[in-house]
Order: C-alpha cells, then structure tokens, then sequence
C-alpha cells in the first residue's frame, strides 16, 4: 500500500516506514489513538477549567454539577469566564484541526495549513470589513444577519480564498507545492493589505474591536457569541466526515479516485466549503490563530497514517486539546495579564514549519 | 467565604463611586488604567488603594511593583478579576467594552474619569479623582501648581508659534504623527507651538515627504519613533510618552520643558533655515 503511495507522488512525508507492517494492525492502532484522544482532550479541558489567575482547587468543579451550591463568586469564574473559553478553545483547535487534515487531504499536501495558505487571512478581511463598513457600505447586510454577519461574512471571505488558491495552485489534478505557497504568500499579502486599509479607515473605537484579529485570542469567550460559531462549526464536523473515503481515494491521484467511482468534483466542492465554514468560524471567533491546522494534522497522520476516517476526527481532537492546552499557559504564564495565543502557537508551529521544510527540500526542488 | 458575605462586600464595594466625596471605605481595591490616572492616585497619597495597574502606568516607581494586567485595550478578563478589585478606575482608554461590562456583572466597579485632552481635561479627570477619594483640597492643589507652572510658560511664549511635529511610536517600526484632538496636539499648544497636522484627527502615518513638505521648527519624539535622516537638521527632542501625556500632576513640568526646547530650536533657526526648507 505505501509503495503504491510512494509511487504516485503523494504526501506520505509524515508516516513511519510501514513497509512490514500489516495494513490491518495499523488500522487498530489508528482506532484506538483516536478513541485515546477522547479523554485526553477531557483531561486537557479540566486542567483548562482548573487554570487561570483565580485561585481554584479541584474540589470547586463540584458547583458544575446541577443543584449543587457553593460559592457564587467561584462559580461565577468557573461557568461563564473559564468554561466558555475552554469550550471555545476546544471547537476552534478542533475546526482548525480538521479542515487543516480535509486541506491536505484535498491538495494533496501536507504543507496545506489554512493560515498558510491565506484562507484565515481572507476570512479575518471579512470579519473585519463586516466591523469597519457595518454601519456604513455593509449596513443592510449586519441588519439582515444580525450576530450572525461577522461569521457569516468570516466564511465566506474564506470559501473565497480557499476557491482562488485551488484554481490557482492546481492543474490538470496535481497540487504543485511551490505555487500553493507562493499563492498562500500573494493571498496572504492582499487580504493583509486590505485588512490594513480597512484599519486604517477605522475609527477610534473600531480600532479596539479590530486588535485582537491580529493576534488570535480566546479572551472573548461567551455564551452566547459561542452558540452562533459553534452551530456553524458542528455542521462541518458532521459533513466533513462525508468526504473521508473520498479523500483517501484522492491520495492515489485524481484519476484514480475517479476511476474507484468517487464524484471528484463534487469532493473537492464539499472538502472547500466545509473546511471554509469552519475556519471561517473559528477566525470570527478566535480571530487568526496560526499553525494548529498545520501542525496537528502532520504529527497524527505520523502516528496513525494517512487514511482519513481517522485521521479527521482525530485532528479535530488533536486540534481541541493543543488549543485549550496552549490557553491554559497562555492565562497563567504572565498573570494577571495574559499572553495572546497566537503568539504561543506561531512560537511552537514556526519551528515546527521549518522543519518540515527542511524534511522536503529534496522535494521541493 | 460565605455566599451572604461575598453579596455584602459587593454591595458595599458597589457603593463606592455613588459616595462620591466622603473618603472611600478601607477595603477598597482599586485596578487603574492609564499612567496619568495611576499617577494622579499616587499623588493624591491614595496609591496603596491600587492592586493592579497597566503596562502604560511606569511612574512614580512605586506603581511598577504592582501587578500589571497587561496592554489597556485588551484587559484579561480573569487576571482583572483575580486580584478582587472593588473598581476599575479609567479614563475612556479601557477595554475591551465587552470584558468591561463582565466585570461589572462580576460586582467590579467601572468607574469613568474625563477623557479630554487639554488642561480643562487635566482639571476635570483630577478633581473627579479627588471626589472620589475625599481629597478635593489636595486635587486643587495639584491643578493649581500645574495652573501656575503653564501660566509661567504662556508668559514667556513668542507671538509667532514655532511650528512644531508630534511622533510617536505605533508598534513595530510604525510612526506616527498626532492631528487634531490629541495628547500630544494639546501638549504642543499648551507650550505655545503649533501642531503642523491640523487637518487630520488622531495619529496617523505620514511619509518623510509629507513631512519635510510641512517645514517644522521642530520634533518631538516619543519612544522608539525614528525621525528620518532628512529632518536631521530640524531640532529634535526624545521623551517618555507618560510624562508629556498622561496630563497628570507632572503637566506643568512637561509643558515648560517642550517650551523651551520649541523656543530654543526657533532661535537656533533664525539664522539659516534648515536644510529641508
């Protein structure tokens, strides 16, 4: 099976040498890491909940249980400061996570990360062009979707993108690795640029609202702004596993998967618009938080392999419990103030994407 | 701690701003934002109220040995909350507004300072500080001295404005120049100079061209604000962006220093023009 790969070309960087391994072992062994991840990621979220500059011990998760009483002022910090974070920090790393796999997957390259290559940037545009312009240009549009505009608007800024880089790094079925991150890089550069411009169109007041996109923050974390993002998101996580088999049909080239009966346009149509919908969710959340969708993906196709009804629930979770991991240190590390998480996650996927690189040079030629 | 006494500390600590003038209770626990306000606080003697300032509150050096809740614009909701502060005291530079109006429903005070620049901004944010804490006889006295100091300064001020830039920092290697109904635009009037950029509001960036087609007398530069090689015949002056503009008790002596540096930089012209004119 890997030799197959190998031979057609594919991105197979991350797996171990697998040549006497037997197929059905390493299917075991995928099953059970991603049902591992499972409480891992519960682990993760209650060492997230127990976290922060209040003081809190393990006994205090008691007031999560209904009816218990308690103090109001701890259950205060654990309800609706800690648990909508943490939640959010969950469904965003699980949304970057998955689409970044579905990415890959889709352009055949694991170098596919959505902050990379220009998808959150575009969507970021958006969002912020919905806060400058939504009380002038874009009125009748913030005054139809209400809460809903700056996701909405988020989504499709990156259905936009997402669409350009695939008509312009693919030809005739092949993803050449150069032009996806040279497009990356000119996307990258446009939609920072008008972002920039709309910033500067920006009024006092706007420009506060508009710091946070820059860096990636989970500091806003609330119920109700949770619910619209979280419906959108959960919807790309019950579609996406849809095109599973589809994606694995893809490794074996375009062709072939053609030939195994698979609907490749109608793939590729769905891979771009879920994985649009649920960056550009997180990025109206979260704004852009770089490097999850890159990283995690990569090193759970280096543990399970590359077949993708497993590797995409297990980015998602991957995603989940490195993201809620990452704010937990980012609360406590300079508190009271925190560090952005942006910052944390460029801090160790930067790296991470150099080496990468180098493991491809031969490549990449 | 009991639910009944956290609801009756909160109550009292809610108390607080309507009490106005009569001296704030003994608990009281204050978060300050902005290094004028902060200063002012400890000016007024009141400083060992504050368990938490921002990174803009540097001055007097008492106020660094208090834990920071990092940049104003984007306060920590939890770091905030931790330090069980009964108010957060700003002067319209705190956010974001969304982390603010969770703090109150946290039983955290919001208290809001006037904002304005210019002296009657100065005035107004100081005698509010001096309401609230009981010590309107000592506020008085710190905007008379600063009243004093900028009276000094108008007298020695030429008839003819010398012409005068604000830069400043804004991030990486970004500089900005201040417009209109700024800080720094009230602190070059106040020192008897005119601000080139009147026809723009806030701080924006302009080029070396833009400048050097505006002919100032002189620059003034805050932090790491690099003035261009071409303006290097132009008198500059390096300062701390909280002692010209946090307006607080230090006003006058800011005011006074920028003035003679604009008088003197006019008198170091009169001969030739800099090479940029």
């Amino acid at each position: 099976m890997s030799a197959v790969l190998e031979r057609a070309g594919l991105a197979v960087e991350g797996q171990a040498p697998t040549g006497s391994e037997h197929p059905g072992s390493r299917q075991t062994r995928a099953r059970y890491v991603t049902l591992a991840l499972i409480p891992a990621l519960g682990l993760v979220m209650i060492i997230g909940l127990l976290t922060g500059a209040v003081a809190t011990s393990p006994r205090d998760l008691l007031v999560l249980l209904p009816g218990a009483g308690g103090d109001e002022w701890t259950r205060y910090v654990l309800l609706e400061v800690r648990l909508p974070r943490v939640v959010l920090g969950a469904l965003v790393g699980a949304a970057l996570g998955a689409s970044g796999a579905a990415l890959q997957g889709l352009f055949r390259n694991p170098l596919a990360d959505p902050g990379l290559i220009g998808v959150a940037a575009g969507a970021a545009f958006a969002a912020v062009a919905v806060i400058v312009l939504g009380g002038t240009v874009l009125a009748p549009l913030v005054g139809w979707l209400g809460m809903a505009a700056l996701p909405v608007a988020a989504f499709l800024g990156g259905l936009v993108t997402t669409l350009l880089v695939y008509r312009l790094a693919s030809h005739q079925g092949q993803t050449a690795v150069a032009t996806l991150l040279l497009a990356g890089i000119a996307i990258n550069a446009i939609a920072g640029a008008g972002t920039g411009l709309l910033v500067y169109m920006a009024d006092d007041q706007q420009l506060r609202t508009l710091t946070f996109w820059n860096m990636g923050s989970l500091a806003q974390a609330e119920w109700a702004s949770l619910a619209v993002g979280a419906g959108l998101i959960a919807l790309a996580f019950l579609v996406l596993p849809l095109a599973a088999r589809g994606l694995n049909g893809m490794m074996l080239g375009e062709n072939v998967a053609r030939h195994l009966g698979f609907s490749v346009h109608r793939l590729k149509l769905l891979v771009i618009v879920m994985a649009a919908l649920a960056v550009g969710s997180a990025v109206a959340l979260s704004g852009i938080i770089g490097f999850v969708g890159l990283v995690v993906p990569h090193i759970l196709r280096m543990a399970i392999g590359p077949d993708h009804r497993y590797l995409l629930p297990a980015s998602a979770l991957g995603g989940a419990l490195l993201l809620v991991m990452a704010d937990a240190f980012a609360r406590v590390v300079v508190a009271p103030a925190e560090l952005p998480i942006g910052l944390l996650t460029a801090l160790v996927g930067g790296p991470f994407f150099l080496w990468l690189l180098l493991r491809m040079r031969g490549r990449l030629g | 701690m009991s639910r009944r006494e956290i609801l009756r500390s909160l109550l009292a600590l809610l108390a607080l701003p309507a009490t106005g003038a009569t001296a704030g209770p003994p608990d009281q626990r204050l978060v300050s934002i902005g290094g004028g306000v902060t200063e002012t606080i400890f000016a007024l003697g009141e400083g060992g109220r504050l368990v938490g300032v921002d990174t803009t509150s540097t001055y007097p050096e008492t106020a660094r040995a208090l834990p920071t809740v990092g940049y104003q614009h984007t306060l920590p909701l939890e770091g905030i909350a931790a330090l069980r502060p009964s108010a957060l005291l700003h002067d319209g530079s705190a956010g974001p507004e969304r982390t603010l109006r969770r703090l109150e429903r946290m039983g955290i005070d919001e208290i809001v300072l006037p904002g304005e620049p210019g002296f009657e901004g100065f005035r107004a944010r100081t005698l509010s500080l001096g309401d609230l804490f009981g010590r309107r006889d000592e506020a008085q006295k710190i905007i008379d001295s600063v009243a004093t100091e900028l009276e000094a300064v108008r007298r020695k001020t030429p008839s003819e404005a010398p012409r005068a830039v604000f830069l400043m920092s804004h991030g990486e290697g970004a500089t900005v120049a201040a417009g209109r109904a700024t800080k720094a635009d009230a602190l070059l009037q106040l020192a008897g100079g005119r601000n080139v950029f009147s026809e723009f509001e806030g701080y924006r960036p302009v080029s070396v061209e833009a400048l050097m087609q505006k002919h100032p007398d002189a620059v003034l530069t805050t932090g790491a604000a690099a003035t261009d090689a071409a303006l290097r015949g132009v008198p500059t002056l390096q300062g701390d962006t909280l002692f010209w503009l946090g307006f607080g008790p230090r006003l006058g002596q800011a005011v006074s220093e920028v003035a003679t540096f604009l008088q003197r930089a006019v008198a170091h012209d009169t001969g030739h023009r800099s090479p940029i004119a």
